[in-house]
């Protein structure tokens, strides 16, 4: 019990540590509002180009339709993109040593290290939500609060682990410098062009649709879109699978993403603690021999 | 009772000449070029493999300070890994309080700390020195309680006590050594590795980490590397002197003292050295120019120093002055470190 008390201490003192450092580049709060407020801008932009279009499954409201885009876009950009960086930087700057020889479980010092981008990233949701309610006549409905929870952890355990597996390959794969492939090409390349942060998935070709149905982000677009935008559909097939199953598309969505969080989190630190013991052997742990 | 025990440890790296690592297939080493090169597991031909520790075995007690030096790239810094379970040796085993440095590593965290020689760069800079400390107690899971107690008491006996509301870019280089020593303190673990510990210290700082290291040691076990043979011979029980990798003599100092206390020791400085040939009686410890003809050396004397004065004189060498000296643990550790 008081190992699991020293835990969450630490995951307390490094999420103090992380809000410090973050409170003191004071210009970061403004360059942080503005970028979220010019982004939920452009999407405003855009709907008033489009106008009141029907999504189809997911109602008329191009704008709340993004804001949800949007806010997937930042958990996204956080745990599958950044936990690569956070590990490079310390073993760059030379604190690799610390961590190795810290008795706290690998979860605990990797949850630690992400705290920045949390701080960083996770409140630019409330504030996409915030600025398309207040400027840009986005509305939301809360009427499945228990599938949203669940699609938020499960979103949030899924690309967590795509993560884990991204920064494995700074040790498993020596990838020491610049950028590594896993979360390139997932990141940069299938999910922005099938993920659906923009658009629905069902305007793609068929083979993209295809190839969309392999990312956990489809499936919590669907999710989430269905259970807060009015007027969407909660018993409309949009996505290859839910033609398949003779079951509510939400519940597919929910099922389709437990199995993702089941084997990517932990395959993401299995990976992650292989490279570990990779570079313990070949002398590549940390930087300074 | 033994704290450590090695046999035949081994790590043996490999590296790419940096004259090769540039062109390797001709890729440039980043982005999609990088990860063909990973994947397809490319390797230049001309790879060397480096033994940074080469077979040591020795034991240390449980109590003891035990110092290890040797030149730069001896592989102290990497003896000091391996026994800390961040690196495994590539042969050989070692026991860290019985417990097996490979198998256990994970129970052997709770027994070591480590201060690395550039562990100040592991320091949060926007944080004051206190909260820094705190947050490496958290990182060891230390009590909040123990912890509080044990920065107070360690950074009290270290003289820090007024720094520690400083952020780390007002403290020196010197304070920020010292915060990085008091941070492996805190844990209070039974074994402490201390990897060149005071380098960037003032001589009173040094005697001030010095004497709470000795004063903290009484139930804990200090193994230490260092370059500096005064220090060795200062402060530590035993030493093992290293070079490349290899053990080349373990003793305690006053042993290797002793064993060189036959040799005369002289200084001298002269001019005009050039036409003269030092031959056997000789054994230069160190030679600093000081100008261009003239130089400050010292040496061993194996004959009379009668017949050494007249061959000098004989190639008109100038001699400045000449002087006994006693034999001290630098010429101990040159002589040893020149044998090999």
């Amino acid at each position: 019990m008081s190992d699991f008390v020293n835990e969450l201490r630490a995951i307390w003192s490094f999420s103090k540590r992380e809000m410090i450092i973050w409170a003191s580049y004071r210009v970061n709060i403004w360059t942080w509002i503005i970028n979220v407020f010019i982004n939920t801008s452009i999407f405003f932009l855009i709907s008033l180009l489009v106008g009141h279009h029907s999504m189809g499954a997911y109602g008329t409201n191009y704008v709340s339709f993004v804001v949800i885009g949007l806010s997937l876009y930042y958990i996204s950009y956080t745990n599958l993109g950044d936990p690569f960086p956070r590990v490079a930087r310390i073993y760059w700057n030379g604190t690799m040593d610390l961590y190795m020889l810290s008795p706290l479980s690998y979860f605990t010092l990797v949850i630690g290290i992400m705290f920045r981008s949390v701080i960083d990233d996770y409140p630019r949701v409330g504030l996409a939500f915030l600025f398309g309610w207040l400027f840009f006549g986005a509305t939301f409905t809360f009427r499945m609060p228990i599938y949203v929870t669940l699609g938020i952890v499960l979103i949030g355990f899924s690309t967590f682990g795509i993560g884990m597996i991204s920064a494995s390959s700074f040790y498993l794969l020596n990838f020491k410098r610049g950028s590594e492939p896993v979360s390139f090409i997932l990141q940069n390349v299938v999910i922005a062009l099938v993920g659906g942060y923009y658009y629905p998935v069902n305007v793609l070709p068929k083979y993209l649709q295809v190839l969309a149905s392999f990312i956990p982000h489809t499936y919590a677009l669907d999710l989430f879109r269905r259970a807060l935008l009015p007027g969407a559909s909660l018993t409309q097939s949009v996505l290859p699978l839910q033609y398949l199953w003779n079951l509510s598309p939400m519940l597919v969505d929910v099922l389709i993403l437990m199995l993702m969080t089941v084997t990517l989190f932990p395959l993401g630190f299995y990976l992650y603690y292989l490279g570990i013991q990779k570079a313990r052997k070949e002398g590549t742990l940390t930087r300074w021999q | 009772m033994h704290a450590i025990v090695t046999n035949s440890l081994t790590k043996i790296y490999e590296t790419v000449p940096s004259s090769t690592r540039s062109h390797v297939r001709g890729m440039k080493e980043e982005g999609p070029g990088l990860w063909i090169k990973n994947a397809l597991k490319l390797k230049s031909q001309k790879i060397r493999t480096i033994a940074a520790v080469n077979s040591l075995s020795f034991s240390v007690e449980v109590g003891e300070v035990f110092g290890v030096i040797g030149p730069n790239g001896a592989g102290k810094t990497t003896l000091v890994k391996l026994l800390s379970g961040l690196l495994y040796p590539t042969s050989g085993d070692a026991k860290i309080l019985g417990l097996d440095l490979v198998n256990d590593h994970e129970k052997i965290k709770d027994k070591i700390a480590y201060v690395s020689t550039s562990g100040w760069m592991g320091l949060e800079w926007q944080l004051s020195a206190y909260e820094n400390l705190l947050f490496y107690a958290d990182l060891l899971r230390i009590p909040r309680k123990v912890s509080k107690v044990k920065i107070a008491e360690v950074t009290a006996s270290l003289g820090m006590e007024k720094y520690m509301k400083k952020t780390i870019p007002q403290l020196s280089a010197g304070m920020r050594q010292m915060l990085t020593i008091a941070r492996g303190f805190i844990a209070d673990r039974l074994i402490i590795y201390l990897d060149e510990p005071t380098t960037s210290l003032d001589p009173f700082a040094r005697k001030r980490v010095w004497n709470f290291i000795l004063k903290h040691n009484r139930d804990h076990t200090v193994i230490f590397s260092s370059h500096d043979p005064k220090e060795i011979e200062g402060y530590a029980d035993r030493v093992m002197i290293v070079k490349n990798g290899k053990r080349l003599a373990i003793s305690k100092p006053e042993a290797f003292l002793r064993d060189f206390s036959t040799s005369q020791i002289y200084e001298a400085e002269l001019s005009n050295v050039n036409a003269f040939n030092w031959g056997e009686a000789v054994e230069i410890i160190n030679a600093l120019l000081i100008t261009d003809k003239r130089i400050k050396m010292r040496f061993s004397l194996n004959g009379s120093l009668n017949d050494f004065i007249t061959a000098l004189l004989s190639k008109n060498v100038v001699i400045h002055n000449i002087t006994r000296s006693s034999p001290n643990i630098s010429d101990a550790y040159m002589k040893v470190i020149k044998d090999e």
